[in-house]
């Protein structure tokens, strides 16, 4: 190990599970006129959570300021409690998975992550005992030795992955992870990330393919025109969107019947026959009141009820509300 | 019918992309899934008859593939993955070329190039080059492109990759109101199983150059046998040791119940039982494989 | 009245049969080229050579006819060598092919800029947006594709040597009002059409080569500039050095010379000026000052020159002296590789992707 090595950060002090371990204090940037973000003000925990965000809504713009590339033109960025701007000593606890995908094509991809682990300070020994353990990881010790130009894009990206993690950073940001990959790789990579986000690393992971997002945790943040819109579970927020009622599904053995008796219901603001026998479609303001209400409905006689499910309570609705409101 | 191809074989060297590849789909929306290196791009070349096979036989709506590629291309289009253009052009005249290279005239297809970019939801944007566009115009420009000289069949690989939320719902709304409404069949292959899921009705699932499986949608994610799932607000647990003493067999995965109920009784037991419990029942639901299951499952008898 | 419905509509049209399939793509290759400010300008100076051409044959089909138009340049004329002046008729082909040849010498250059000015975005801009799979997967064949840049080509070579010539033989033909120019000359009407079509063919068959082995237009450009110098460079220093008779070949301009050469039939015309020379100087032998022979009433004089020596206008030029066949065998060598690169560059889609 290179004992002259300076580093800015020698012992890093482990953050309590409130702390944010990504933490933006009012910072803006822009480019020339153009606003990249502005004024966002948030803290990310650790485990894994959602970056979301329409098209130029300032998803690349936030990585970057977080790892350090870019400088915030106002306001503070610190990772791990230590600012991240032109702090080469933080990247030892970092890793990044770019939505770029640029290779040394010839390279094959264990001499690749080899490589990125000497970069990171890493002794040849070290980095030849990293890059094996990673590969397995990832799962690609099998093709680790074919050249990346013949690499299929879910190869690519595992790859990508495996470079991140290769000297076991603390912090990892995956931008897109799963853009082009199969079926079969999306399931091994968010498996990698679930472990990844349960043994205590902190992951973020922006990416558009919501539903996958939501399997892989619970918590996101939102932001649109670069600023933030929503941070935290999912299911709160959803509740604390007043503007839009709850939708509820539900099919019973009398439609009609059932939607009647519903009407009634100071909380129920709208009730929707759906067509085809397609059960009715129910708007509530308060949906404690009215799943609480249920289950006597559905005893009574005539209105016996198959199915129950909530339409907006996810991912895709709640971004749907409020990237469009 | 949509296509059907009989024992197609394509090799390139050693590697054998469709391997007796034979298949029967459809008319309507049919979904393509298959992993990655499955054959599923060389079936589409196939199709569009831009590929010499080794041997079989195929016909795409009626139509000989070996013999008359041109005329199958005369009634398919073609949205490709890849990003491509016709370099320095406007939208509108990138849209009346592709209708002139598909042999209409140039007044013809300039009108027809405005009704479908009124179609796909372009509106002033079609007068701007095209290389200022972004991802999801473009996207919907390809579209457009692939559909202006009326086709029968439009084959879309992978239309949302890579689209923000708001452009892969517009693309899938276009998508199947081109399949429900307008009569024409798709093709559709994507990764993306739940965008497969609710434009297709019908599904393919390629591996190693042969047919894995086949049907409806519908068939193959019914589940064999009558399970519910079922989530509650409160303690999940109690709620299941209140149906286990009621004869249910059950499940838990992920804070959802998976709940299978004996002979005989119908919802009406989880209802009661949460009533007694004081419980509330937030979804209930037949459970249903998703097609990433039946992906799984087909696609596991290749390894 | 009904309402009408705003979304998609079925099409019932006409559809052009497949033959005519690369016009559209030519069409749409012209279209784009003309919006350049610079290919216009082009375009426009390379009609300059002409012009002069058709200001040429207007004057000779005038001294034909003895015309009085002429009265105020008679002094000039003058000058012209005794058989000319009593016989013009017998030395038209002769004149008619020297004015073609000097139009279509002068305008090499011009095609060769329009050429680089044209020619190089039309397949390299399409490897770089990645157009090809766009076109393939349309109902057309590569062939089509090919015919239809060539055609792009084509069309700037034609407005700019060809039709120009053609319409010059008309004015020309207009001005000497005898149909006998025509039973003299019809061979250079042909003649410059084939040429043309040949320099179509060859230059642009070449160009799209280059244009597809490269994403980047100006270096296609830059490639096009250099082999046109450096052939004409190397063929200049072999010719110095090595001396030998095929040292020419090295140059691809000279080749178009060489088959202009005789596609024209120059070397008949220079025949006709070579007696028209050689009874010029015996008279001027015979004179008491000699009278050097004028040559187009532009007042050039030739240079002084000893008996026996003959001025090197009325002879093969020395780079031309070589079999045509040598010519053929180039340009015909040059084709097939350019067809050849291009059908490997420009992929068909059946391949791995």
């Amino acid at each position: 190990m290179n004992s002259t090595k300076t580093s800015v950060i020698e012992e890093l002090p482990m953050p309590s599970m409130n702390s944010a371990i990504v933490e933006f204090r009012g910072v803006s940037k822009w480019y020339g006129n153009v606003i990249g973000v502005n004024k966002l003000t948030l803290g990310i925990p650790a485990g894994v959570t959602g970056l979301l965000g329409p098209n130029g809504a300032g998803k690349s713009t936030f990585l970057q300021l977080a790892t350090g590339q870019l400088r915030p033109s106002q306001g503070t960025v610190t990772v791990l409690g230590h600012r991240a701007w032109n702090n080469p000593g933080l990247n030892r606890f970092i890793g990044l998975c770019p939505e770029q995908d640029a290779f040394y094509e010839w390279m094959t991809g264990r001499q690749f992550i080899d490589m990125c682990a000497k970069l990171d300070g890493m002794s040849t020994r070290e980095a030849a005992d990293a890059t094996a353990k990673v590969l397995d990881e990832v799962g690609m010790t099998e093709h680790a030795d074919r050249a990346v130009g013949g690499y299929s894009k879910g190869m690519r990206q595992r790859t990508k992955i495996a470079q991140a993690l290769v000297h076991d950073p603390l912090v990892l940001f995956l931008d897109e992870p799963l853009t082009g990959t199969d079926p079969l790789a999306r399931r091994d990579l968010i498996n990698i990330i679930r472990r990844l986000g349960a043994s205590g690393k902190s992951v973020i992971l922006s990416s558009h393919v919501l539903h996958e997002v939501e399997s892989v945790t619970p918590h996101v943040v939102l932001i649109n025109h670069g600023r933030l819109v929503a941070e935290g579970n999912v299911r709160e927020i959803r509740d604390l969107i007043d503007a839009h009622p709850h939708r509820i599904a539900i099919k019973s053995e009398n439609d009609r019947l059932l939607a009647s008796k519903l009407v009634v219901f100071d909380d129920v603001v709208g009730v929707e026959l759906v067509r085809a026998g397609g059960g009715i479609l129910v708007e509530t303001r308060s949906p404690d009141a009215f799943y609480s209400r249920l289950c006597s409905l559905a005893l009574e006689h005539g209105t016996a009820i198959e199915q129950v499910e909530s339409q907006d309570d996810n991912l895709d609705a709640v971004f749907r509300y409020l990237v469009n409101s | 019918m949509l296509f059907d191809l009989k024992s197609i074989r394509k090799t390139y060297g050693r590697i054998t992309a469709l391997n007796d590849l034979s298949v029967v789909a459809p008319l309507g929306a049919v979904g393509l899934l298959g992993p990655n290196g499955a054959g599923k791009t060389t079936m589409i070349r196939t199709l569009l008859g831009l590929i010499r096979i080794d041997s079989g036989e195929g016909e795409v709506l009626g139509i000989n593939i070996r013999r008359k590629p041109l005329q199958v291309r005369q009634i398919v289009g073609f949205v490709p993955e890849d990003e491509c253009l016709f370099p320095g052009v406007e939208g509108v005249e990138f849209v009346a070329y592709a209708g002139e290279l598909s042999g209409m005239g140039r007044t013809d297809a300039l009108q027809r190039a405005h009704e479908v970019l009124d179609y796909v939801g372009l509106g002033e944007a079609r007068y701007r080059k095209v290389d200022s566009y972004s991802t999801g115009m473009k996207q919907r420009l390809k579209i457009a492109s692939a559909i202006v000289h009326d086709p029968k069949l439009v084959i879309l690989d992978e239309p949302t990759n890579g689209m923000d939320p708001a452009g892969r719902i517009e693309v899938l709304e276009l998508a199947r109101d081109l399949c429900k409404n307008k009569g024409m069949s798709l093709l559709f292959s994507s990764h993306l199983l739940v965008d497969v899921e609710a434009v297709c009705d019908h599904v393919l699932v390629l591996g190693r150059g042969r047919l894995l499986a086949e049907g409806t949608i519908a068939e193959l994610t019914r589940s064999e046998r009558p399970i519910f799932e079922v989530r509650v607000k409160g303690d999940l647990a109690d709620f299941s040791n209140r149906l286990a003493r009621q004869g249910c067999t059950f499940e838990e995965l992920d804070g959802v119940l998976h709940v299978e109920l004996p002979d005989g009784r119908s919802q009406e037991l989880l209802w009661s039982t949460a009533s007694d419990a004081g419980e509330q029942i937030r979804m209930l639901k037949p459970l249903r494989n998703t097609l990433e299951e039946v992906f799984f499952k087909a696609v596991s008898e290749l390894a | 009245m009904p309402i009408f419905d705003q979304g998609y509509q079925h099409w019932q049209g006409a559809i052009s049969g497949h033959g005519l399939r690369w016009l559209a793509i030519t069409r749409q290759g012209v279209r784009q080229q003309l919006r350049r400010r610079r290919t216009k300008w082009l375009v426009s100076v390379a009609f300059v050579p002409a012009f002069m051409l058709a200001a040429f044959l207007v004057l000779w089909g005038l001294i034909e006819q003895n015309s009085t138009i002429l009265q105020p340049i008679m002094g000039l004329l003058q000058s012209l060598p005794e058989e000319i002046r009593s016989g013009p008729k017998s030395y038209r082909t002769a004149i008619w092919t020297w004015a073609f040849n000097t139009l279509f010498d002068v305008s090499q250059f011009f095609v060769m800029l329009l050429v680089l000015a044209v020619g190089p975005d039309l397949i390299s801009q399409d490897l770089r947006f990645n157009a090809i799979p766009l076109y393939l997967s349309r109902p057309i064949r590569r062939i089509d594709y090919y015919l239809g840049k060539l055609g792009v080509i084509g069309f700037f070579l034609a407005a700019v040597a060809i039709a120009p010539a053609v319409a010059a033989y008309v004015l020309g033909l207009a001005f000497s009002f005898d149909l006998g120019v025509l039973k003299d000359t019809w061979h250079l009407l042909v003649g410059s059409v084939a040429y043309g079509a040949i320099m179509v063919v060859s230059a642009g068959t070449l160009m799209l080569a280059i244009s597809s082995l490269s994403r980047n237009s100006r270096l296609v450009g830059a490639t096009w500039v250099g082999l046109w110098i450096m052939s004409n460079v190397t063929a200049g220093v072999l010719m110095t050095s090595v001396k030998q008779e095929w040292c020419p070949l090295f140059s691809y301009t000279t080749n178009f010379d060489r088959l202009r050469d005789e596609l024209l039939d120059m070397p008949a015309a220079r025949e006709k000026f070579l007696g028209l020379w050689k009874s010029g100087q015996n008279a001027a032998q015979e004179a008491v000052r000699p009278r050097f022979p004028f040559f187009r009433g532009r007042g050039r004089r030739p240079p002084p020159l000893s008996a026996g020596q003959t001025p090197p206008m009325l002879t093969t030029p020395v780079h031309l002296r070589f079999p045509l066949i040598w010519s053929v065998e180039v340009l015909g060598g040059l084709f097939v590789l350019s067809a050849w690169t291009l059908s490997t560059r420009v992929k068909s889609l059946d391949r791995l992707k």
